[in-house]
């Protein structure tokens, strides 16, 4: 057995093919939500003109169905076209509860098994996913580090962090503290000095901030150049 | 940067063409107006296009992210006065500078304009912070809109009844296109900095609340100073050749000028005084925004000149035309067409419906929300249209109607009556009152009825029915969700872990 998380980011007005073909291909879950992607000019980005709306996706499914569907993704779909959007997939360790394990399995055909077989299996992995959290506003400072250091684009997804003592009631609403989640696919050979450059930069102009930043293991990609 | 170009543009392209092209249908088939009123019309629906592209590009970056940083920063303060007063001031400035307020004014011609624009704007600061109060108590909607709605109609058995329409229309109109997605965006930040479970449903209903605040305060008015109800006619000026077409925009141009410039300016001002002394943005941040609010600028003049030089005219000429026809009925059906498709050509309805699937994270999407505007509005359209056919009081339609969109809010999913709610007040902006209530106008002084009773009272209406489509789309959506719950068997829980080998 051997699943994978695989995100799906596209633009928000195509997002309906992509559920649509999910649903086709038999997966069973689907989380969605919004995100943007940055901007990558530095006029455009003043301009207001450079931020385009996405949809973010996430699929759990076999790993081996997951780099069909990545084909699949890249030559029907076009994301192999730069701009429209990209997919990536993330191992999973382990899963809770056998009855979880078939429904994410079940759709998976024998003979869709059988015939990947034949070739010799091997996803490649030459890609990483960095995140990185912080207080909110400070996507700009982040991907410029970024992008010096050979990074490309990312996408930012808000949120609010919570459970920490910051925390606070004001009457009857609870307040959180609002945050960013940028996420940024980068080739392995640069994952090191794009970390280290968002960090250095983090510490020296927002100490406050309280960025956080990890990557994951990416397996099989699609519309990343 | 040309693929937001492009879609900006084709956005605004499919907002304004359906209206467009039916106005054009009718000038060539059944209403002969000038030829020069096409032309004026035909010009004013390109810079409407325009307008309305740049106008939500600016929205985007300006409107909706000032919004939302003093929501959230007032909320993160956890100062009641803070909110108290910053909510007070902001409903106040907005509201004073808001370009409907000062059309409306005019139209109220016993009451001092600067005591009917001073108390409207009172009012509606003092409802924007129990709209905020609402949402930090956590009172329910449902609840403070019921309650303040019986009192109205309570309230309106004791006010003159030729005044009553103008009062209903002083809802919908001082929530214009410039306050709408500022204030909307206020309450989103409010809610972005919550932990709660309630946080999405309380992103709305701020406008809600607002809107009643004008009605009460002009009832209280129309009380003190028993006023008559008065209008300023519509003239219409033929022009003989292109050349004096524009120069008719060229010469209104200036005016909108500074009308947008007093209603933006305040809010711009605010925004800037709280940068410099608490929020302290990034620099980067504040040039956008700066960019933004031009783009707002721009686009809001180039919208408000088209609508007033170009789509008032063929509104009130259309108008008389089906009005004088021999048969009338028509004015019904036809109303209810154009109603369908003007919608979508305002601009606060593109902001709403944005921001509306945007917290819902895309459940409820653009799509639904312009359909359920869209028959809202063409009902709306409908039903003003047979009161100026038939001239029963406005009462008999919107008490009824409240009823039962307050009955409603007891049904459906809290979040459908917020945005029910604050859609009345974005669904009735400036081409209601450049198009609309002019059509309204012409067919109900052709027809010989009441102008002031008959026609006026179409801006309340347009802000009543989404109240009912809107939760009308939210019971279905209950009712279809329930019914996926039923579906859905329940896997037996394990808490087996698996590793899954590699």
């Amino acid at each position: 057995m051997n699943l994978v998380y695989m995100v799906t980011i596209v633009d928000r007005d195509a997002a309906g093919s992509y559920l649509s073909l999910f649903r086709h291909k038999g997966i069973a879950l689907a989380l969605k939500t919004l995100g943007t992607g940055t901007a990558q000019d530095e006029v455009l980005k003043y301009l207001g003109l450079g931020e385009t709306e996405k949809t973010v996706l996430f699929v759990i499914l076999h790993a081996k169905r997951a780099r069909k569907i990545l084909e699949i993704l890249s030559n029907e779909l076009y994301l192999n076209r730069p701009g429209t959007g990209i997919a990536f997939a993330i191992p999973m360790r382990s899963i809770c509860g056998s009855a979880m394990l078939e429904q994410f399995t079940w759709g998976f055909r024998p003979e869709e098994e059988r015939e990947m077989d034949l070739e010799d299996f091997k996803m490649e992995q030459t890609h990483e996913l960095v995140i990185a959290i912080t207080d909110r506003g400070h996507i700009d400072v982040i991907m410029d580090a970024a992008r010096g250091a050979g990074g490309s684009g990312g996408t930012v997804i808000h949120a609010l962090g919570t459970g920490t003592q910051q925390d606070g009631k004001f009457f009857g609403i609870s307040i959180g503290q609002e945050k960013d989640l940028i996420m940024m696919v980068v080739r392995q050979n640069v994952k090191a000095p794009v970390m280290k450059a968002v960090m250095e930069t983090m510490n020296r102009e927002h100490p406050k901030s309280k960025c956080i930043l990890f990557s994951l293991p990416v397996t099989g990609t699609a519309g990343i150049g | 940067m040309r693929q937001v170009i492009r879609e900006k543009l084709k956005e605004s392209l499919y907002s304004i063409l359906p209206v467009t092209i039916i106005v054009l249908v009718l000038c060539f088939s059944i209403t002969p107006v000038p030829v020069s009123t096409i032309l004026l019309f035909f010009v004013g629906a390109v810079l409407l296009i325009l307008g309305m592209a740049l106008f939500t590009l600016g929205a985007e970056i300006a409107m909706t992210p000032m919004g939302e940083t003093l929501g959230a920063h007032i909320t993160k303060q956890r100062k009641l006065w803070l909110l108290i007063i910053v909510g007070f001031l902001l409903g106040f400035i907005i509201t004073i500078a808001e370009p409907g307020l000062q059309v409306l004014a005019e139209q109220v011609a016993t009451i001092p304009n600067a005591i009917l624009i001073g108390t409207v704007a009172a009012g509606v600061g003092i409802f924007l912070v129990i709209a905020l109060l609402r949402i930090l108590f956590r009172l329910k909607l449902s609840y403070i809109l019921l309650g303040f709605y019986a009192f109205l109609f309570l309230f309106s058995y004791f006010v003159p009844a030729d005044f009553l329409p103008v009062a209903f229309d002083a809802g919908g109109a001082t929530t214009g296109s410039m306050t709408v997605p500022f204030i909307m965006a206020l309450g989103v930040g409010v809610a972005s900095v919550r932990s709660d479970r309630d946080a999405e449903d309380d992103s709305f209903g701020l406008i809600a609340v607002c809107s009643i605040g004008p009605i009460v305060t002009v009832m209280i008015l129309g009380m003190i100073y028993t006023p008559e109800g008065a209008y300023s006619p519509i003239t219409v000026t033929e022009f003989g050749n292109t050349v004096q077409v524009w120069q008719a925009f060229m010469s209104a141009f200036p005016t909108y000028f500074m009308e947008v410039l007093s209603a933006l300016a305040p809010i711009a001002v605010f925004f800037a005084l709280y940068q410099v002394v608490s929020i302290r943005l990034p620099k980067q941040q504040m040039l956008r925004i700066i960019v933004g609010i031009i783009y707002t600028y721009v686009g809001l003049v180039l919208f408000l000149t088209g609508a007033n030089v170009g789509f008032l005219p063929a509104g009130n000429l259309i108008g008389q035309a089906l009005g004088s026809l021999s048969y009338n009925w028509i004015l019904i059906p036809i109303g209810m067409i154009i109603g369908y498709f003007i919608i979508s050509a305002e601009p606060a309805v593109y902001v709403l419906n944005k921001q509306v699937e945007a917290i819902t994270e895309g459940a409820i999407s653009q799509r639904s929300m312009k359909l359920g505007l869209s028959v809202g509005v063409a009902l709306s359209l409908g039903l003003s249209m047979l009161r100026i056919l038939t001239g029963i009081s406005i009462m008999w339609i919107l008490l009824p109607g409240y009823v039962l969109a307050i009955g409603l809010a007891f049904f459906v999913p809290k979040i459908f009556t917020a945005i029910a709610f604050d859609s009345g007040g974005v669904a009735s902006g400036p081409l209601t009152s450049t198009f609309l209530l002019p059509l309204a106008m012409g067919a109900s002084s052709a027809v010989g009825g009441n102008i002031i009773t008959d026609a006026f009272g179409v801006i309340a209406m347009v802000a009543m029915t989404p109240l009912i489509t809107i939760q009308i789309m939210g019971l279905y959506y209950k009712i279809k969700s329930t019914r996926n719950e039923d579906a859905e068997t329940q896997t037996a829980s394990d808490i087996e872990i698996i590793d899954i080998s590699e």
